[in-house]
């Protein structure tokens, strides 16, 4: 006899429960999957609308991820790293999007960015000429709303988790704060960054409400991907059944890139 | 006296009360486990700040805990070999080395061929191409020493630099590690159980 641990007994329940969970979760994916005409499916695709809102999608979620990590990196050291009052309070401002109803986010971005009534839009308009409601850069702005709280969280837990003698060491070795940063934490750092940004663009590319309070719905402006399907499903239901696959398929992608960036750390 | 520290620290529960000094010579420190000979390093290197106290080395104020003067480890000019080696895990030998030439703004090629050279001298250079993780416990310790003291340290600190060299190696990398340490122009400290280490490389033994 082997010695197998207690804790390898698994009581019978809990295997019947892990399969209904398991079944709730990929029974969705399965009707998807059956519903999606494929004889059709590059047609539907290819389709103007469609292809426009699959196109705006990709650009303003990429884009979104990019302010996502440009905002969420320093954030994350700060929270991370610096100790100071409030810091609590801080943190839980910052992870608020990720809990807070997405239409709601909406809702508060107009109050922050809208033109007439918002607290800085006026100015942004009156000064800049920007306007960001119904606009593609509102849907950047958005996006990188709901984004942001997910590559900080991922890049906290990373710095949080990282061996400080190997900053140490590279300090005694002559190298600066910014020296450090860059050619030391921040390498170190890859795989939570990398993490962040998947996950991170994951949820912009699948933003809905947020999206459609803020920068609302124009075709090939603020129309992306995500309201499309929810739109086509009344009149075209086999382009957004298409329009999803295709959604579905990129969010795999991602996590099966993941699977094998998360290990190790070597380029 | 090129190196005077005469302060002590507080980690906690753990206090060290300190009092070195060292001219252009190799000192080696011992005593028991845990009585704070790697934190005095940390010290030395700008790691951990004095709560109280002075260190000077040659001639700078690096530490005044009183006026609060505190001079940061990169502009302190230290070689120093830590207990793990603490190689750079995403950097193969080569660009270790060169690393902390990279740092003093030596350009990528320039710092890779020092560094290639510095690994022929010291008779390492097959590991060049070689990621730490595939390093034994020994390769990386000379690895490391060369690293180093390849940007010519004004002070080198060295902790237990030996430790993972098995007998066979250990005499002849002594050697070499006595030349080299030598021909360095500053206080050089040695931290070791190991008193044969001790006694081979220091000029001179103070018990921490």
């Amino acid at each position: 006899m082997t010695g197998r641990s207690i804790t390898s007994r698994t009581p019978r329940f809990v295997v019947l429960g892990a399969f209904v969970g398991v079944l709730y979760l990929c029974l969705p994916l399965f009707g998807l999957l059956r519903k999606v005409s494929w004889s059709s499916l590059f047609s539907r695709l290819s389709d103007g609308p469609t292809l426009a809102a699959l196109r705006l999608s990709l650009v303003t979620s990429t884009l979104a991820t990019l302010v996502a990590v440009v905002l969420g990196m320093p954030i994350a050291w700060v929270l991370a790293r610096v100790s100071f009052k409030g810091r609590a309070i801080v943190r839980s401002l910052v992870m608020l999007p990720m809990v807070l109803p997405p239409v709601v986010g909406g809702v508060a971005l107009l109050g922050a960015y809208g033109r007439s009534q918002g607290v800085i839009g006026p100015v942004l308009f009156d000064v800049f000429g920007i306007q960001l409601t119904f606009s593609p850069a509102g849907v950047v702005v958005a996006e990188a709303f709901v984004a942001l709280p997910f590559l900080v969280m991922a890049v906290e837990g990373g710095l949080r988790g990282l061996d400080p003698r190997y900053e140490e060491s590279a300090a005694v070795m002559g190298a600066g704060d910014t020296t450090r940063y860059w050619r030391v934490t921040l390498r170190l750092l890859r795989p939570s960054l990398v993490a962040g940004i998947a996950v991170a663009w994951a949820r912009a590319l699948g933003e809905f409400g947020a999206t459609i309070t803020f920068a609302g719905n124009i075709e090939g402006r603020t129309k992306t991907a995500p309201l499309a399907v929810y739109l086509l499903l009344e009149s075209d239901p086999e382009a957004a059944y298409a329009l999803s696959l295709v959604m579905l398929v990129v969010c795999v992608g991602v996590l099966v890139a993941l699977r094998d960036r998360w290990i190790g750390n070597r380029s | 006296m090129m190196l005077s520290l005469h302060g002590h620290v507080s980690l906690g529960t753990f206090t060290l009360n300190a009092n070195v000094e060292a001219d252009n010579e190799v000192l080696g420190v011992v005593g028991p486990n845990g009585i704070g000979k790697t934190t005095m390093l940390r010290v030395i290197a700008g790691l951990i700040a004095l709560d109280d106290g002075l260190l000077v080395v040659n001639g700078e104020i690096y530490d005044d805990a009183v006026n609060g003067v505190f001079v940061p480890p990169h502009e302190r000019h230290v070689g120093m070999v830590f207990q793990d080696h603490l190689l750079l895990p995403f950097l193969n030998t080569v660009d270790n080395v060169a690393f902390p030439l990279r740092c003093t703004g030596v350009r990528k090629s320039a710092a890779r061929n020092s560094a290639r050279q510095a690994l022929e001298v010291n008779g390492v250079s097959h590991l060049a191409e070689l990621f730490p993780d595939h390093l034994s416990g020994g390769q990386s310790q000379r690895v490391s020493l060369v690293r180093a003291l390849i940007v010519r340290p004004r002070m080198v600190l060295l902790d237990e630099p030996l430790s993972a060299l098995d007998e066979q190696a250990r005499p002849e990398v002594r050697r070499k590690l006595r030349e080299s340490l030598v021909a360095i122009n500053g206080p050089k400290i040695v931290v070791s159980h190991d008193r044969v280490d001790i006694d081979d490389l220091c000029d001179r033994v103070i018990t921490l």
